[in-house]
């Protein structure tokens, strides 16, 4: 039963229709129960607080379901056989997401923590092979990515600084000139904070043209490496199909020479039958042949015994006359 | 007998059981749960996995149709029965009696202690069975601190839950024709 489970639960690719069925079925619970979440609290009047309520319960019962499932069959897709894959199952990041995201329905977390419920969108992301790629990227990169965040930062703070001592007047304090510096930078721009002087304005004129370079490399860094990932996926299918048809060539190879060799030993059985049989007749001959000069010697052996005791008896016939002559 | 078919069969008796002799023991107010009874039975009978996604379509049919979503920490005490029925009363992959009095005795102790943070956390100590607050009130009466006042209600129920359930389980496990007890092997296409 947990084999069924794991063929259930594991991503695949192939025709298997009820596992990806079941990746669809479960994105879509995912999907369902943080839709009440769209809706602002004082719109929820009417049948409408109910019908949320069944579909909290329902949805979260489904995905409560399927992080148990996933815990049933740890062993199998974490490829770990001992017991301690179990007990390490609820510390893995994507189990700690799911029971997050679960708590505060089932009322273990406080109404403060409802915002948690929007973790289930990883649920969806999970099955979704471009969120993979976007892992795999920051996961390969996480270094140059953290060092590019840094100089980001570094700039950001530098440009606040700037500004903060040049400007003073126009910021209530450090923080609203990190948000300018932060809206500036990234090309935001809400305008709600601008610099008012000629130096302040010149400041933020080169911070910017230099900015955008600095703030730019993290995007270019993750756009190279997801397309490489996608070149790569590419390729491993190529590989894929391609050595998926080098096995059907071979396999056709092989049963072929399969069937010439029974072909050829159907014929040397037939061969060496023919030959039984000839060998078997010839002997049945022979035999026949014995059995016949025996029967003739038999018969011989036979008529010379006769003509003896014709002879015996002739003489005995010409002796008792001889006797009685004599008499 | 198909393997499916077998599974299917027991473990849909085993939700109803679950189900009727729980609502049975309320009825006529005996001091019993008997609400694991059919996850006991599957566990033992097939495989421990059965035994929890008994108590799974259990606890989901109580979520939705007589409390809310609170009730699926419950789950824990039917995730607890389902493994030390299920891996507890084997020994080699073969069912043994020896082990029912340690796998009773653990269950009893493991099943207390969850029902009674549940209960504490749910509804501050307030037992929902009426013989645990009954018994639980003569603790309090005593002096004794609300959890261990819970907890001593909630053990002397469990004694006897478990004692009858593990009762239970054994007569319908003696009545069961041997087809529907083997666990073979699925042959081919099955």
């Amino acid at each position: 039963m947990r084999e069924t489970i794991y063929r259930l639960l594991r991503k695949t690719d192939n025709g298997d229709w009820i596992s990806k069925g079941y990746d669809l079925f479960i994105m879509a619970v995912a999907f369902v129960s943080i839709l009440p979440l769209t809706v602002k609290p004082s719109h929820q009047t009417g049948m409408f607080p109910e019908v949320v309520n069944t579909m909290e319960i329902v949805t979260v019962y489904i995905l409560f379901m399927d992080y148990i499932f996933r815990w049933i069959v740890h062993d199998y897709i974490s490829g770990d056989d001992s017991v301690w894959a179990f007990v390490r199952y609820p510390f893995t990041p994507f189990a700690i997401v799911d029971l997050l995201s679960l708590l505060p329905s089932i009322g273990l977390l406080g109404p403060g923590f409802m915002i948690l419920r929007l973790l289930r969108i990883f649920k969806i992301l999970h099955y979704s092979k471009s969120f993979q790629y976007m892992i795999n990227v920051f996961r390969n990169e996480r270094r140059t990515l953290l060092s590019v965040l840094l100089i980001a930062l570094a700039y950001i703070f530098f440009s606040a600084l700037v500004m903060f001592t040049y400007e003073p007047e126009t910021f209530d304090n450090f923080f609203h000139a990190l948000y300018w510096a932060t809206t500036a930078l990234t090309t935001v721009g809400y305008g709600d904070v601008y610099p008012k002087t000629q130096i302040g304005m010149l400041i933020s004129m080169l911070s910017s043209l230099f900015g955008i370079a600095v703030i730019a490399m993290p995007a270019g860094i993750v756009t190279a490496g997801f397309i490489e990932e996608v070149s790569a996926e590419k390729e491993r299918r190529g590989e894929d199909q391609n050595s998926e048809e080098q096995d059907r060539e071979d396999q056709g190879r092989i049963e072929r020479n399969s069937e010439e060799q029974h072909g050829k030993e159907q014929d040397s059985e037939e061969q060496h039958g023919k030959e039984q049989d000839s060998e078997e007749r010839h002997k049945k001959e022979q035999n026949s042949e014995e059995q016949s000069s025996q029967e003739q010697h038999g018969k011989e052996q036979d008529s010379e015994e006769q003509n003896s005791e014709e002879r015996n008896s002739g003489e005995q016939g010409r002796e008792e006359e001889d006797a009685d002559h004599e008499q | 007998m198909n393997n499916k078919v077998r599974y299917a069969v027991i473990m849909a008796v085993s939700v109803l059981l679950n189900q009727v002799l729980s609502a049975v023991a309320m009825h006529f107010g005996w001091p019993l749960w008997l609400d694991f009874t059919g996850t006991a039975l599957s566990a033992v009978v097939l495989e421990p996995t059965a035994g929890l996604l008994v108590g799974l379509i259990d606890n989901f049919y109580i979520a939705i149709f007589v409390t809310d979503n609170s009730s699926m920490l419950y789950y824990g005490a039917s995730a607890a029965v389902a493994i030390l029925a299920g891996v507890g009363m084997r020994k080699d992959g073969k069912l043994t009696l020896r082990r029912l009095p340690a796998v009773a005795a653990l269950t009893v102790v493991i099943m207390t202690f969850l029902s009674t943070i549940m209960t504490m956390w749910r509804t501050g100590g307030v037992c929902s069975h009426p013989y645990e607050e009954a018994l639980c009130q003569k603790a309090l009466a005593h002096g004794v601190p609300t959890f261990f006042a819970c907890m001593w209600g909630t053990f002397v129920v469990k004694v006897f839950d478990v004692i009858t359930v593990s009762l239970l389980v054994m007569a319908i496990y003696w009545i069961l024709p041997a087809k529907w007890k083997q666990n073979k092997e699925a042959a081919p296409g099955e």
